[in-house]
């Protein structure tokens, strides 16, 4: 669920980009940024101000590291009790849910103690022992919670499930945004949730589409792919700096090895935020599945060099990725 | 549908039928924590005014109503007169709006027999602000001010327990705080273009024009500035962990130095004098709009120890000075009052050991204390207002005490025009 925030996604350097007004704020651990196109600078930047308070609001709602959020409150609930949840984390939670069931439970926001269990306090990988697997595996699972289909609640059904909405929380906050800058008539707009997740509200009058580039986070000067992006969003999830992302899906999966980094298109931020996580540890054959049951998705994958993986050829792409038109 | 036979009791001649007056950051805020308390809180919505027709009363309005089946109603009003009016079954009403509408909205509450949570500051007017104590005597209705560390129970802990039963700092002699927010976080506010209220309705409601609506913070006669919006927190949370101890006098320091267009001052620094039973407390407080280092907090230093609180989460320390002997506090680590975090280092002669160790500097022992805020910071405000309704507890922030906090905090801003040191009498924290 870990992502790094880096600048792989975006080309920020690219000249289209630059007469867009562009703001910054630091929340949710990472740095939010936006591009907005508009005429009027001071609209613009009442209109970010505005956006920026919203994700503040987020995180007090959805943050792990506060005692008071929501999910403090479910991680700290008891066997079979509701916790009655503001309407965002509702939501958040429900999206993670349909995400968890669409790829396979490679994504999963239950894995706070796999990921205890397989990193030590520096988050460093450490190898722990059957049992521990053991006791992790059985607090990790989107079946240790109900969702009520219908109202604002989720019941616990384990106790001591960790929840973690680090590999949503940013493409949710991102949709949100994006909901309130067309409130403000600010379409023409980029969203960044920490440049590892991007979306784009709406392309501005001139602009073929927002510039992206991505790049080997291995070898940075290496940029494999430049696109425009037109609309939805784009992700990348990967694993540099010793960052791990464990596999939940089997107690045998452990730590994912073989790709380097992987990217996700797809038509809104959260599923874009999640699947690119998901991308890490599914199979070639699973990401093709994947893409080709969702309309509007596509995967960019990077082989680890090396590894049995990358046999084939360096970047692999799947689905709807071909049909873009690449930059060059 | 996980809870079973709940929603039934919508309606429920239990329930505390309840308003909301002024949907703002603020209210939305207060609306939050009451949601989150469940479809069982026995606190139901009825209605929600705000005169941002296409602002703030449409958002929660429909927050409200998507909440329907935990029996919540958000029937959206411009007028509080005419919501007061068509809404036959409230109990309370939470009042949220800009500081200058207090008054007359609390009022008028207690005139229909309601019960009211009022936003602080209570008042931008002294005079306004004991009328609102002496309507709701009048009224026999209860008045709650939103000074909502009153409840929060990591604040109760540290008064009661670690200050007063423990008494781990002694003989308090200074208290220091502050609220710095960033340039960034205090820029003025905007609206989305063509969500404007019309300007026959701000004129009406006191307001010069949308922009003065959106900031009314900033304004004389409208607000009291940082102080006021930040301040009266922490200067409230002075008083009562003093024992609600009131300062002799004032004195301060503050401009509207840095943003334009500005009437209140931007920044702020007071100094006030408490006299207590255990001598004199010198307190001074700090607040800014230009740049955010360390936040907030409230810091209260005694001759053997220093408390460090503040309401953002997880952010409370706990000081021994490094003369007092580790075992005095060693009882109440025992007894689990305060946990210890890291020991001290001392470049003491150790047992057996005929020389003085020579290593880094001694640092004090810092501790903690044993308890988390786990629900909405101000939901246990709320909750005890609910329950001091249903004769289950007794108000926490009563008018009264909220009128004496109104009094050192607007005496500040007074202090500040004057350029002078003001003396505060006792019977002028009376109403």
């Amino acid at each position: 669920m870990r992502k790094r925030q880096s600048d792989q996604v975006v080309d920020i350097a690219a000249k289209t980009i630059a007469d867009a007004h562009h703001f910054s704020h630091e929340a949710m651990a990472t740095v939010y940024e936006l591009y907005i196109a508009d005429e009027d600078d001071d609209y613009a930047r009442a209109g970010a101000q505005a956006a920026f308070a919203e994700v503040d609001r987020l995180e007090l709602e959805m943050s792990r590291f506060l005692s008071n959020s929501d999910i403090s409150r479910l991680n700290a609930a008891e066997h079979g009790e509701i916790v009655d949840l503001g309407m965002d984390t509702f939501e958040c939670l429900r999206r993670a849910k349909e995400m968890h069931d669409k790829t396979g439970g490679a994504f999963d926001i239950s894995v706070g103690a796999l990921y205890a269990c397989w990193l030590d306090e520096d988050r460093r990988l450490r190898v722990p022992s059957a049992e521990e697997i053991e006791q992790a595996h059985a607090l990790t699972g989107m079946d240790h919670l109900e969702i009520d289909e219908e109202d604002f609640c989720a019941k616990i059904l384990t106790e001591g499930v960790q929840f973690d909405l680090g590999g949503i929380g940013k493409g949710f906050a991102a949709e949100k945004v994006a909901e309130l800058l067309r409130d403000w008539s600010l379409e023409q707009s980029l969203v960044l949730a920490g440049a590892s997740s991007v979306l784009c509200v709406g392309v501005p009058e001139g602009m073929s589409g927002w510039p992206m580039k991505l790049r080997n986070p291995e070898k940075r000067t290496e940029v494999f792919a430049r696109f425009d992006l037109k609309e939805g969003a784009v992700s990348g999830s990967g694993r540099q700096k010793g960052q791990h992302i464990i596999d939940p899906r089997s107690k045998k999966a452990g730590p994912v090895e073989g790709r380097l980094a992987a990217w996700s298109i797809a038509p809104d931020a959260i599923a874009a935020d999640a699947s690119s996580t998901a991308f890490m540890m599914l199979s070639d054959e699973e990401i093709r599945d994947y893409c080709l049951a969702n309309e509007g998705t596509a995967a960019i994958i990077l082989p680890q060099v090396g590894s049995d993986i990358s046999s084939g050829q360096a970047v692999k792409s799947y689905g709807q990725w071909n049909q873009r038109k690449l930059r060059t | 549908m996980l809870a079973n036979g709940a929603l039934g009791q919508a309606g429920n001649k239990k329930d505390i039928n309840i308003a909301l007056i002024g949907a703002g950051t603020q209210g939305q805020v207060l609306m939050n924590a009451i949601l989150k308390l469940g479809r069982n809180s026995g606190v139901k919505f009825r209605a929600v005014c705000d005169i941002w027709e296409k602002g703030n009363l449409r958002r929660v309005s429909r927050i409200l109503n998507a909440y329907k089946r935990y029996g919540h109603k958000g029937t959206a009003y411009v007028d509080y007169q005419e919501m007061l009016e068509k809404e036959k079954d409230l109990d309370a009403v939470l009042v949220a709006t800009p500081d200058f509408w207090h008054a007359e909205h609390t009022i008028a509450c207690f005139d229909k027999g309601l019960h009211v949570y009022c936003e602080k500051e209570m008042s931008n007017s002294l005079d306004d602000a004991k009328d609102m104590v002496l309507a709701g005597r009048k009224a026999g209705k209860l008045l709650q001010i939103g000074h909502q560390r009153r409840s929060n129970p990591r604040y109760i802990y540290c008064k009661d327990k670690v200050i007063n039963e423990a008494n781990l700092l002694n003989r308090i002699t200074n208290i220091s705080g502050q609220w710095h927010r960033s340039r960034a976080a205090c820029v003025d506010l905007g609206w989305p273009k063509g969500t404007d209220i019309p300007a026959e309705t701000l004129k009406k409601y006191g307001f010069d024009d949308m922009s003065q609506f959106r900031n009314w913070r900033w304004y004389k006669g409208l607000g009291g500035g940082p102080i006021v919006d930040l301040g009266s927190h922490q200067i409230d949370v002075y008083s009562w962990f003093l024992g609600n101890a009131l300062p002799s006098s004032v004195m301060a320091s503050g401009g509207v130095d840095y943003w334009k267009d500005h009437e209140w001052y931007d920044n702020a620094i007071a100094i006030f004098e408490f006299p207590t039973e255990k001598g004199l407390v010198r307190a001074s407080y700090e607040t800014l709009t230009t740049n955010s280092s360390n936040g907030y907090y409230e810091l209260f230093m005694g001759d053997e120890g220093t408390l460090l609180i503040s309401e953002s989460a997880g952010r409370g320390e706990i000081y021994r000075e490094s003369w007092v002997e580790e075992t005095k506090w060693d009882p109440w680590v025992q007894k689990n009052y305060v946990t210890l975090q890291k020991a001290s280092v001392k470049a003491e002669v150790k047992e057996g050991d005929d020389e003085v160790d020579v290593r880094e500097s001694a640092t004090p022992a810092l501790y903690r204390m044993p308890i988390e805020m786990k629900v909405p910071y101000h939901q246990p405000h709320l909750v005890n207002f609910f329950d001091s309704i249903r004769g289950k507890a007794e108000l926490n922030c009563p008018g009264e005490i909220g009128y004496e906090t109104a009094v050192m905090v607007l005496k500040v801003n007074e202090a500040i025009a004057e350029g002078r040191k003001i003396e505060l009498k006792p019977e002028e924290f009376k109403v």
